[in-house]
């Protein structure tokens, strides 16, 4: 068995909803998270817009404070961290946003922008230009673009340039946030194929958050479904994909469009009802239950836990 | 013979007996601290403290249980009686801030902001720990019990601009500052009143409550049959009693069945604050066995969507008649409304042959009792199931009377 480098156990990550200055309400935006990512694994994390994907990944990377829970990098609890471990982690472990737009510091040149944060960690990179170059061949730009300014790149090279800062750290683990929902079909190809390269290249693992179940399935070994801030199925990609065991995950993957009008006549989609609950006030037992085909009585009271099933991991009564 | 299990779940005492606490406690020392400063934006808090009791006092009278008309009319006299001392409160400070034309008094303005400030952080800890104390399920019930506590935050907090402001040398406005704390300590005087005035309607809120709870136990295929379920409200706190017939293949499950019952009432009624639960188990009602079949003959493997329907008498599980039933696919999943459809059939034991788990979990979880059955011919299929029910149900009876 392949050795785990992130552990994450009963995450929480409650955000306060204020009024009049008493805040009484959560946003229960990662609420009882656990999962565990091999070294070499490229985790996928799925589910619809507003589930709790980004914080996860920001909560993961400490960015954001858990409210509860324990994450082990390389088997140590990294929120019992103190100040200087907590340096070595961020050396260590880098995001890619979702937006390349925003995440680069337009005041900042290529080369400020790469060379930023191997400058602030002090680390050991020879010549800074020479540095900066390789990393920037390695995200498939060219050395001329060295002293440009963000404004004067495509959507598809900033983000490139927001992969060779992350590079830049010769990091272990990266949390890839929606990195291609910002751009367009052909340029989405090409920066999937090069991470998937670069992934190979360097040993990386990762967190890949989409709500593109095509794009996870083709970056991902394993994928975790996530439903109202809960992940309610873990399973191996490919198994994912030929089968789901949750109500949830099957009306997901149901919903994949096929650009074949005979299979889609012939598709059965599974629509639920209704829309998701609020994050604020959840429903007793099974989130999921307002809008399950298959909910029980049990589901109204009792939230089911993650459990074991034929290698995968469901959260739902039906596999008790 | 009918066998009884009653189970009472109600609200922790805890959360309620410490909201009484603090606003007791925060009474006698605004008294004590008026004395010592003689500023009225502290003896404002008497008007929010006095009606805060109102609400605990109705929930603690529900929560136990108590459905005596004495008891509750003892409450109300209590509720009037401090509402008036709300109201009298009021009436004394603007008579006393008018006959004084309005002049500041204040002394030891630095006591008066040092009280107001640890009521302000006391009532914001005492209204954290009483939703925590009420815990998930009564949450409605802690907010409506801790809400109080939230307006005599507000108005410690207007409360303490006067002497803030005194503190600095500016003693005229201590007063007519005063005024504003008095108006605004007024907000949920208003909104007591009108639960005052709320037992004219007692009996749409009861007959309305009956009707949830009626529909909620409607829902349940496993019950055979409810009594009216019986409701007692206090303002807005309700004690329901309530018993259901259940055959007797639910036995082992009851802690489920009260679970399915309890939870997603008190859950969706929100002010129930206490909630009885009678389960008899009847021999009154016939008992319905699904056995999925293949054809006319045979039994089907797993979960088709044709079944054979038997009737078995209660009491010594004979078979009464057999009837051919087949259920109607609406949905993409199949095996959910086949599930579903038997429910509707009412039906207490289904029979399956090589079924797979997921089927098995779900028929459970409507608390169908689930039988493996080997028979391959529907005749010997029937015949199977009542000797496995007979074995495990009439020796249980058996029991149950020596």
């Amino acid at each position: 068995m392949e050795k785990v480098l992130l552990e994450v156990k009963n995450l929480k990550k409650y955000f306060p909803v204020r009024r009049f200055l008493l805040s009484k309400d959560y946003v229960k935006a990662v609420d009882n998270v656990s999962f565990e990512i091999y070294r070499g694994e490229v985790f996928g994390v799925v589910g619809e817009s507003g589930c709790g994907k980004t914080t996860l990944g920001r909560t993961i990377l400490l960015l954001t404070k858990p409210t509860a829970g324990e994450i082990y990098y390389d088997g140590e609890n990294i929120l019992k961290y103190d100040r200087e471990k907590l340096r070595e982690f961020r050396l260590k472990a880098q995001m890619i946003f979702q937006d390349p737009y925003s995440s680069l510091n337009p005041r900042y040149t290529i080369f400020d922008i790469i060379i930023e944060g191997a400058r602030y960690h002090g680390l050991d990179i020879g010549d800074p230009e020479e540095f900066v170059i390789s990393l920037l061949k390695k995200v498939g730009l060219k050395e001329e673009h060295l002293y440009r300014y963000p404004h004067e790149f495509s959507g598809g090279q900033k983000q490139r340039i927001a992969i060779a800062r992350a590079l830049s750290m010769n990091p272990e683990f990266i949390v890839f946030d929606e990195p291609t929902s910002a751009l367009d079909v052909s340029v989405q190809a090409s920066i999937l194929n090069m991470l998937k390269d670069l992934q190979k290249e360097l040993g990386l693992t990762g967190l890949f958050i989409s709500h593109d179940l095509a794009v996870v399935k083709y970056m991902s070994q394993r994928i975790g479904v996530m439903y109202v801030g809960r992940i309610v199925e873990i399973g191996g990609s490919s198994d994912l994909f030929k089968v789901q065991l949750h109500p949830y995950t099957k009306a997901l993957f149901s919903a994949i469009p096929i650009p074949d009008p005979k299979i889609t006549r012939s598709k059965k989609k599974l629509i639920l009802k209704g829309e998701p609950p609020s994050p604020i006030h959840l429903p007793k037992g099974c989130r999921f239950y307002p809008r399950c085909p298959y909910a029980m009585p049990i589901c109204r009271y009792k939230d089911p836990p993650l459990l074991d099933v034929e290698g995968r991991k469901v959260a739902c009564w039906l596999y008790r | 013979m009918d066998v009884d299990i009653e189970r009472r779940i109600s609200i922790s005492k805890m959360p309620i007996i410490l909201d009484v606490s603090l606003c007791i406690l925060f009474i006698v020392t605004s008294v004590f601290i008026y004395m010592r400063t003689q500023t009225y934006n502290v003896l404002a808090l008497l008007v929010p403290l006095t009606v805060a009791i109102i609400d605990p006092l109705f929930a603690t009278s529900v929560a136990i249980g108590s459905r005596s008309k004495k008891a509750l009319y003892a409450v109300y006299i209590i509720s009037i009686a401090l509402f008036i001392c709300s109201i009298a409160t009021v009436i004394y400070l603007l008579y006393s801030l008018r006959s004084v034309g309005f002049a500041s008094k204040i002394i030891n303005s630095h006591i008066a902001i040092v009280y107001l400030l640890g009521v302000i952080i006391l009532a914001y800890i005492g209204n954290i720990f009483i939703e925590k104390l009420c815990g998930d399920l009564y949450w409605r019930v802690g907010r409506i019990i801790s809400e109080d506590l939230i307006t005599v935050i507000y108005v410690s907090a207007i409360g303490l601009i006067g002497p803030s402001i005194a503190f600095f040398g500016v003693k005229k406005l201590d007063s007519y500052l005063a005024v504003l704390t008095i108006l605004v300590s007024l907000i949920p005087v208003t909104g007591k009143f009108k639960a005052l005035l709320s037992i004219r309607k007692i009996k749409e809120f009861n007959q309305n409550v009956q009707s949830g709870v009626s529909s909620w136990l409607s829902n349940i295929p496993i019950i055979k049959h409810f009594d009216r379920p019986d409701v007692w409200s206090a303002w807005l706190f309700s004690h329901v009693s309530l018993s259901v017939d259940v055959s007797r293949v639910i036995v082992g499950r009851e802690n489920d069945l009260i679970d399915v019952i309890a939870i997603p009432l008190i859950d969706t009624i929100g002010t129930l604050c206490c909630l009885d639960i009678s389960i008899r188990y009847t021999d009154s009602y016939d008992i319905f066995v699904a056995i999925p079949t293949e054809d006319e003959m045979n039994v089907g493997k797993g979960l088709t969507n044709k079944f054979v329907i038997a009737k078995l008498d209660p009491i010594d599980f004979s078979l009464k008649e057999k009837e051919k039933k087949t259920i109607e696919i609406v949905s993409e999943l199949a095996d959910s409304d086949i599930i579903k459809g038997l429910v509707k059939y009412s039906v207490d034991v289904l029979c399956l042959r090589d079924s797979e788990e997921r089927i098995r979990n779900l028929a459970n979880g409507w608390m169908m009792k689930v039988v493996n059955i080997k028979s391959q011919k529907i005749d010997d299929a029937i015949n199977e199931v009542i000797d496995i029910l007979r074995k495990e149900y009439v020796k249980e009876k058996a029991d149950i009377l020596k």
